[in-house]
């Protein structure tokens, strides 16, 4: 790459000057491709950067500094933050032309993969956010950094419109992508809901390409991202007070307890994972918990009864936990075995396709077994769906048994 | 409760010389996790303050990005 020029004439002034505006901030100046740091600042950030210091001559006098490339910063302010350290970076101001040919630049590169980064100088810990001003000619080579009256300024900006409104009235704003520091390669939806931000969320390539491309609108990221903060919250009641459930003969099981834990186990296969606890008619279960449904909890889009129905519905035998699975048209209830195994001991379930064949035996589960011969909220066919649905579906879909095989098997 | 600085609380959590609920509660989410528990009819706790914290924490550095209206594609 080119090195741009180095004019460090009058620089230890300005850093005198920034020095008695900005005592407690260390100070990175950008002189051509460079950041550098002196004195007192560039023995600090040669410490935590572990980069060696040199002397250099300044102004006619050797002074103690150190120096990245400016493509470093991403690395090493998080550094330089992380250490505790307020950082202000003072901008080499160039020339108006020059300036507004790198905005266009910039501009222009909007849509690359590659984003534009803006304004990356802002990037300080805490404190009002420091920056440069660029907009005086070369010749004056004044640094400025910026108060707070530039914050105060922002402040004053018109609220921003929502993009969007959820059922639930709430506003969404600030929608966007970003790129992460940490990870380059790494790109984030985030937005903010009345005013609150939202957790990123990595995004697929093809979304982010497609939102670069202005296909993808942020109302519909948000629908991909954060789809339980735009459903219709359950209301408050149905967490105050204890949900019902339909068991097996219609008795209604009162749901006495519902929560979520991390599982702190080591020994447990599940170590680590998030897991819904339930107290259910006097019976304490867990299991582990989706992403999606985790969601919907901390989201109240689902009340504990719906998702006890959903996560426990097997444990609890319940009816509504069966319902749900159906053959597909076409296979009759007469088609379904479910037997014994003799070779194994094991109860199995499998279903005869006639010219499609008949699929695998599967082991059922004991509540399956318990809800299809004790309870009876199971039925053979549920059972036969749940089990084989999948391996049905694709043996229909393909060639029957009876069929001239291909000629695969010719010479 | 005082609000401490975050990253105080995180060297803390860390060093396991504090469990989550006094994370969250001595940070400034406090008032909307105890509005989270209440919405949710479960008492404050060191596993739900867990999962407040797995749904809502950013990363201090990630926040300096999505705060800069300059960074990122904002289209």
């Amino acid at each position: 790459m080119k090195r741009k020029s180095e004019n460090t004439d009058g620089i230890l002034e300005q850093f005198a000057k920034m020095k008695e505006r900005h005592p407690d901030a260390l100070l990175l100046f950008r002189i051509g491709d460079t950041y550098q740091s002196f004195k007192q600042d560039a023995v600090k950030a040669s410490t935590i950067l572990d980069i060696e210091t040199r002397d250099k001559k300044l102004d006619g006098k050797e002074v103690r500094s150190v120096e990245f490339p400016h493509h470093a910063l991403d690395t090493y302010l998080p550094k330089l933050v992380r250490a505790g350290m307020r950082v202000a970076i003072c901008e080499q101001l160039e020339k108006p032309q020059k300036i507004e040919k790198e905005k266009s630049q910039s501009q222009s590169n909007t849509n690359e993969a590659d984003m534009p980064r803006k304004k990356k100088e802002q990037a300080t810990q805490e404190e009002p956010v420091k920056s440069v001003k660029a907009d005086k000619p070369a010749e004056e080579r004044k640094t400025e950094v910026k108060t707070g009256e530039s914050q105060e300024a922002k402040a004053e900006r018109k609220p921003r419109e929502p993009q969007m409104v959820t059922v639930n009235g709430d506003k969404v704003t600030h929608g966007h992508a970003y790129q992460s520091k940490t990870n380059p390669e790494d790109w984030y939806f985030t937005a903010k809901i009345n005013g609150e931000q939202l957790k990123p969320q990595k995004m697929d390539p093809a979304d982010l390409a497609a939102y670069q491309k202005k296909e993808m609108t942020v109302p519909q990221l948000m629908e991909r991202y954060y789809p339980t903060k735009l459903m219709q919250r359950a209301p408050d009641v149905a967490f105050q007070v204890a949900n019902v459930v339909p068991g097996p003969d219609q008795r209604p099981l009162s749901v006495d307890k519902f929560n979520v834990y991390k599982e702190k186990d080591e020994q447990r296969p599940d170590f680590g994972r998030y897991k819904f606890y339930a107290e259910v008619d006097g019976q304490k279960m867990s299991t582990v918990a989706s992403r999606q449904d985790l969601n919907a909890y901390f989201d109240r889009v689902q009340t504990p009864g719906q998702l006890v129905e959903k996560n426990f519905g097997e444990r609890l035998h319940l009816p509504s936990h069966y319902q749900q699975f159906r053959l597909p048209e076409g296979v009759e209830a007469s088609a379904v075995r479910i037997a014994k195994d003799r070779s194994d001991n094991k109860w199995k379930v499998s279903a005869d396709l006639g010219e499609h064949g008949r699929t695998d035996k599967k082991e059922i589960s004991f509540d399956d077994g318990f809800a299809l011969f004790k309870t009876k909220t199971a039925t053979r066919e549920q059972i036969a769906a749940k089990y084989l649905g999948e391996d049905i579906r694709t043996m229909l879909n393909g060639p029957a048994m009876n069929m001239e095989r291909s000629q695969s098997m010719k010479m | 409760m005082s609000v401490m600085k975050h990253e105080e609380l995180v060297e803390l959590l860390q060093e396991g010389r504090i469990g989550h609920l006094q994370f969250v509660m001595n940070g400034e989410n406090a008032q909307d996790y105890l509005d989270w528990c209440r919405s949710h009819g479960t008492d404050p706790s060191d596993d739900s303050a867990e999962f407040f914290i797995e749904q809502t924490e950013i990363d201090a550095m990630e926040r300096q990005l999505i705060d800069d209206e300059e960074y990122g594609l904002w289209l």
